[in-house]
């Protein structure tokens, strides 16, 4: 019985991957999103996760810490600069990189692929070195180059764009999993190839190295790692008692110099094995045993301590099941089995001879082929509205409805080729481009500097259904990504749907197919 | 056979295995894209990964074959060897002679191993000063990185960025194990010094005690901008822009641009 106990023991999961799974499924308890395969819009995701958690993964609940940052150096209220490197600065001082230990989902993700058995690479001169690597990365992609676009009112979150694997998983294989977005299969393109080959090499060498992207390339970490040594919860080292045996060294899987300095996660495996007890967790004393040569707890504080920590237990798990079942209650997203006509969104257009010859009129719909649902809609310029309003099915002339938003870099970029689309074709073609309901006071500025004598029909959604979207987005069949582009013909038929960035060449394709 | 070649020899293939997974992956997802075959459609993309089913389902078997594996046949636990911190030995040696007042060829050397790492070192920091400001050089330079194809100007910028890391990179890697060999040899000299009867040090001044005030210092301040920054920009309004992004798909993020 007893050898079984030591057995089942053996088994059991450490604390720390306790907390880690914790947290993974904390910043992703909208468990409905991974039936729906769609993301969640509410209002926590205000919050910015302490790990590497990517806010395009349908089941996460907070933002992204680096996305956020990134994003934050091209919004146009400076204000979010502020927000945002107020949490980033508060999680490193609080915590530095116990974060990357504790709390990470990409971290446990990289943990539990290393615990596959095979030959593992040990640490050595050219790993430490290499633990540098995150820093370069830190100033260019992180820094640099959303700075550099951000002066020409583009924005690019370089690092999630160009590397982040955790937004290749998360993100990409978790929705383009999924049936609903289907359509969203249809604009892969070099640029996932890339970031799937990288995140497949990533992951694979984790197999073999401890946390590689974590030790070499995770800005996130390097960020947390420079405040780590003087970070209120993390490991200390106590120099008059360290005789520099070197068994920290030995256990520890990461490139550290010293335990607590900037490369060590606090994982706390050093804290046992060091003979002389000089190294100890450092923090408040309320959470923590004291240490090994301090003054032990009377048994008063003991059972105090006993019972704070059975508390907190239960409120963390009070939290964990309240969030699982609040975002399953809040979020008004339908089932698969409650939707009528699931995943049968048309992308191709359908062929004249397809047409049911029962029914000639086309029915209202977000397919290619359907009536386009209409709605009234202000015209806005560099002052805000004008008063005056469109629907878009009632232009009398082929239409191009682009949702666009200031926040989001394709579609920033792209917008140059609908202007030149409405400057050639003239009366020929209506081009409405609809900003996104959320942070919508921004546009009439980034109007007035960019396009002040555009031939552009600029008009925005007043309600805000989801955080972001407005209704009409949403019926018009928009998946929650930006740019959404519905292409109509002057009887408000939809001719064509474009999921994702459109280039001049494919609009003026489309136009002239259609104008002839 | 003993347990611990039966791990190593599975250790061996699954790496072997999750290897060549690894590389059929990355295989199928280039040729679905060299194929042409655009838009890609849920029919084309299975297609192409069964194709490399084998491979992934092997690797699959053997991963569950390991923890089968480490239940009938437990590893044994080896105590981890302590680090050799030539380094810290190196101090430690050297708080028991007085070089100055030894005077041998022995001394010379010990003094000409000092100098060939920290000239190393200082080439290391050197190159990685010079790349950097080569690579700052490009990066500020707003030129270089176009609004209308920022994808061309990246791999541009990586065709510098690559090699600046690499240059001093390597050469540290010479300069971290050219420091390790100097340091063994160090060692060897120094015992050979003090097996010679070089002087002890008349006095060991006791190491500086580092005050943790200024540190502390440091954390409340930091401690107190943090929150004075988060306020005022949560209430400055600072939160919508980072729902804005957040409750979209971020395109750019998942790779699909």
């Amino acid at each position: 019985m007893k050898r079984m106990l030591e057995k089942i023991k053996k088994w059991l999961p450490s604390k720390r991957k306790i907390m880690q799974l914790y947290f993974a499924v904390l910043f992703n308890a909208n468990l409905k999103g991974f039936i729906t395969g769609k993301i969640f819009t509410g209002k926590t995701k205000i919050l910015c996760a302490p790990g590497i958690n990517c806010y395009s993964c349908p089941g996460a609940v907070t933002a992204c810490p680096l996305g956020s940052l990134q994003g934050a150096f091209s919004a146009k209220n400076h204000s979010t600069l502020y927000y945002v490197g107020g949490i980033l600065l508060l999680y490193s001082i609080m915590f530095g990189r116990m974060i990357c230990g504790w709390l990470c989902p990409f971290g446990l993700v990289q943990e539990l692929v290393y615990k596959i058995k095979s030959p593992k690479l040990k640490k050595s001169p050219v790993t430490r070195l290499l633990s540098y690597l995150k820093y370069a990365i830190l100033v260019f992609f992180v820094f640099i180059v959303p700075i550099l676009y951000s002066i020409r009112n583009v924005p690019l979150p370089a690092f999630c764009k160009y590397i982040c694997p955790a937004g290749t998983i998360e993100g990409g294989l978790l929705l383009l999993s999924h049936n609903t977005n289907t359509p969203l299969l249809s604009i892969l393109g070099p640029l996932f190839t890339w970031k799937f080959l990288l995140m497949v090499s990533i992951i694979v060498g984790c197999i073999f190295v401890f946390r590689l992207f974590c030790r070499f390339i995770c800005p996130l970490g390097a960020l947390y790692g420079l405040f780590n040594r003087i970070s209120v919860f993390g490991i200390k080292v106590d120099n008059s008692k360290c005789t520099h045996c070197g068994m920290c060294h030995a256990k520890c899987k990461v490139d550290i110099r010293t335990p607590g300095d900037q490369e060590c996660i606090s994982c706390g495996e050093c804290v046992g094995v060091c003979p002389t007890k000089a190294i100890s967790w450092k923090g408040p004393k309320i959470f923590l045993a004291p240490n090994e040569g301090e003054e032990p707890l009377s048994d008063k504080n003991t059972k105090k301590r006993l019972i704070t920590r059975s508390v907190t237990a239960f409120v963390m798990l009070a939290v964990l099941i309240g969030a699982i079942v609040y975002f399953w209650v809040t979020n008004k997203t339908p089932l698969p089995s409650e939707q009528n006509n699931p995943g049968t969104t048309q992308t191709e257009p359908t062929q004249p001879g397809e047409t049911e010859p029962s029914d000639p009129l086309p029915s209202f719909g977000t397919g290619v082929g359907n009536l386009c649902y209409g709605a009234e809609l202000p015209i806005v310029d560099s002052t805000g509205d004008t008063g005056k309003s469109i629907d878009p099915t009632k232009t009398g002339k082929l239409t191009i409805i682009n949702f666009w938003g200031t926040w989001c870099g394709p579609c920033v970029k792209e917008l140059p080729y609908f202007e030149r689309i409405a400057e050639e074709y003239g009366d020929q073609v209506a081009v409405i481009a609809i900003h996104s309901a959320s942070v919508s006071d921004t546009a009439p500025d980034y109007i007035r500097e960019n396009y002040p004598d555009s031939k552009l029909i600029f008009s925005w959604e007043t309600e805000n259904v989801d955080g972001i979207s407005g209704p009409y987005y949403i019926q018009l069949g928009g998946l929650g990504s930006y740019p959404y582009t519905v292409v109509l013909d002057e009887n408000g038929v939809i001719l064509k749907v474009f999921f994702s960035s459109v280039h001049y060449e494919d609009l003026k394709t489309v136009v002239d197919e259609n104008l002839k | 056979m003993t347990k611990k070649r039966i791990h190593f020899l599975y250790g061996i293939v699954l790496g072997a295995v999750a290897v060549i997974a690894g590389i059929c992956l990355i295989v199928a997802c280039v040729g679905i894209y060299r194929s042409g075959d655009h838009p890609f459609t849920r029919e084309s993309v299975a297609a192409a990964f069964q194709t490399i089913a084998i491979p992934v389902y092997a690797l699959l078997a053997l991963v569950i074959g390991g923890f089968i594996l480490d239940i009938f046949l437990p590893r044994e636990k080896t105590k981890p060897a302590a680090e050799k911190q030539y380094g810290v030995i190196l101090e430690k040696l050297h708080r028991k002679l007085d070089l100055k007042r030894y005077e041998s060829s022995v001394r010379i050397s010990i003094e000409k191993q000092q100098k060939s790492r920290r000239l190393h070192g200082y080439i290391t920091l050197g190159l990685l000063f010079v790349c950097s400001v080569v690579f700052l050089t490009y990066a500020v330079n707003m030129q270089n990185f176009h609004k209308e194809d920022m994808n061309g100007s990246m791999i541009k910028a990586m065709y510098l960025f690559i090699p600046c890391l690499a240059i001093p990179f390597g050469y540290g890697v010479f300069t971290a194990y050219w420091g390790r060999r100097s340091m063994q040899k160090e060692i060897a000299l120094v015992k050979q010094a003090i097996a010679a009867g070089c002087p002890a040090p008349a006095g060991q001044p006791a190491a500086p005690k580092r005050s943790e005030k200024p540190a502390q210092i440091a954390k409340y301040a930091i401690l107190a901008v943090s929150l004075a920054v988060l306020i005022y920009g949560f209430f400055a309004g600072g939160t919508a822009d980072v729902l804005a992004k957040a409750a979209a798909i971020c395109t750019e993020c998942v790779g699909l641009g």
